[in-house]
């Protein structure tokens, strides 16, 4: 399974990465790098909205998550996480991330307007 | 941060001022006094960091190996600036110095440093790299 990595600029901005991209959250330098073989990416800590990594193929089915955030130019986006699995909070780094089977999505939460879990096993069982 | 063997020295300013200077004596950063000094023949002048967006520091060439064939620095539209974009070609490296918050890019033929706070990001690649 082929993943791609998409980082999400605070004015929502995209930059798009193969599958052999690294990167790093450094939140004491106040830098996210993103390093490919022969290119380096930063980005001010301020100025990520999110990191998502996805499969090339698409993913649906079980709990769904979605992610609603709000830009620095008052634009609102909403990302979905299919297979939804957990979400961990870093409150040392101000991040949180929501972990699906397949998915991975590292949100600024400075950038976070709400999230929603639906689980459709839960409606089909009342 | 002093540098010696520079041509000239360009300071861009938080608001749009620009100050371009030629035979420049000494150019001087002292993040413990958050100023920029550049000493001229006939005077000195002074910037406070604070107010910094960039310098430039051009360079005789240097002899050094080229680690990246270009590299781009978006600066944020903050502060009634307009969001820009700076291109640095032939670049020897560059340090994200988060204690003096500053992003310097090291260059064949120029030096410039950033002030961190009006970073949005940057990349530096070789020219063979396509993304």
């Amino acid at each position: 399974m082929k993943n791609r990595m998409t980082v999400l600029w605070s004015d929502g901005r995209e930059t798009l990465f193969a599958v052999d991209a690294k990167a790093n959250f450094d939140r004491d330098r106040l830098l996210l790098t993103v390093n490919t073989g022969s290119a380096h990416y930063g980005w001010h800590w301020d100025h990520f909205a999110a990191l998502l990594i996805t499969p090339e193929d698409s993913v649906v089915g079980g709990k769904t998550c979605t992610i609603s955030l709000g830009f620095a130019n008052g634009e609102e986006l909403e990302l979905s996480v299919a297979d939804f699995q957990a979400v961990e909070l870093n409150q040392a780094k101000n991040i949180i991330q929501f972990k699906g089977k397949q998915v991975s999505a590292i949100i600024n939460l400075d950038y976070l307007l709400n999230y929603q879990i639906r689980d459709p096993a839960s409606v089909e069982n009342k | 941060m002093s540098v010696n063997k520079f041509t000239n020295v360009k300071i861009y300013s938080v608001g749009g001022q620009r100050h371009f200077f030629d035979k420049v004596k000494d150019f001087q950063l002292r993040v413990e006094n958050s100023m920029i000094t550049v000493q001229l023949e006939d005077g000195l002048f002074g910037f406070p960091l604070d107010r910094l967006r960039y310098f430039e520091l051009g360079l005789a060439p240097q002899d050094l190996k080229v680690n990246f064939n270009l590299g781009e620095v978006f600066l944020s539209g903050a502060d009634q600036a307009e969001s820009e974009l700076i291109k640095i070609s032939q670049v020897i490296n560059y340090e994200w110095k988060v204690d003096q918050g500053l992003l310097m890019v090291f260059a064949l033929e120029l030096t410039v440093g950033f002030h961190l706070d009006q970073v949005v990001s940057y990349n530096f690649k070789n020219g063979n790299y396509s993304a």
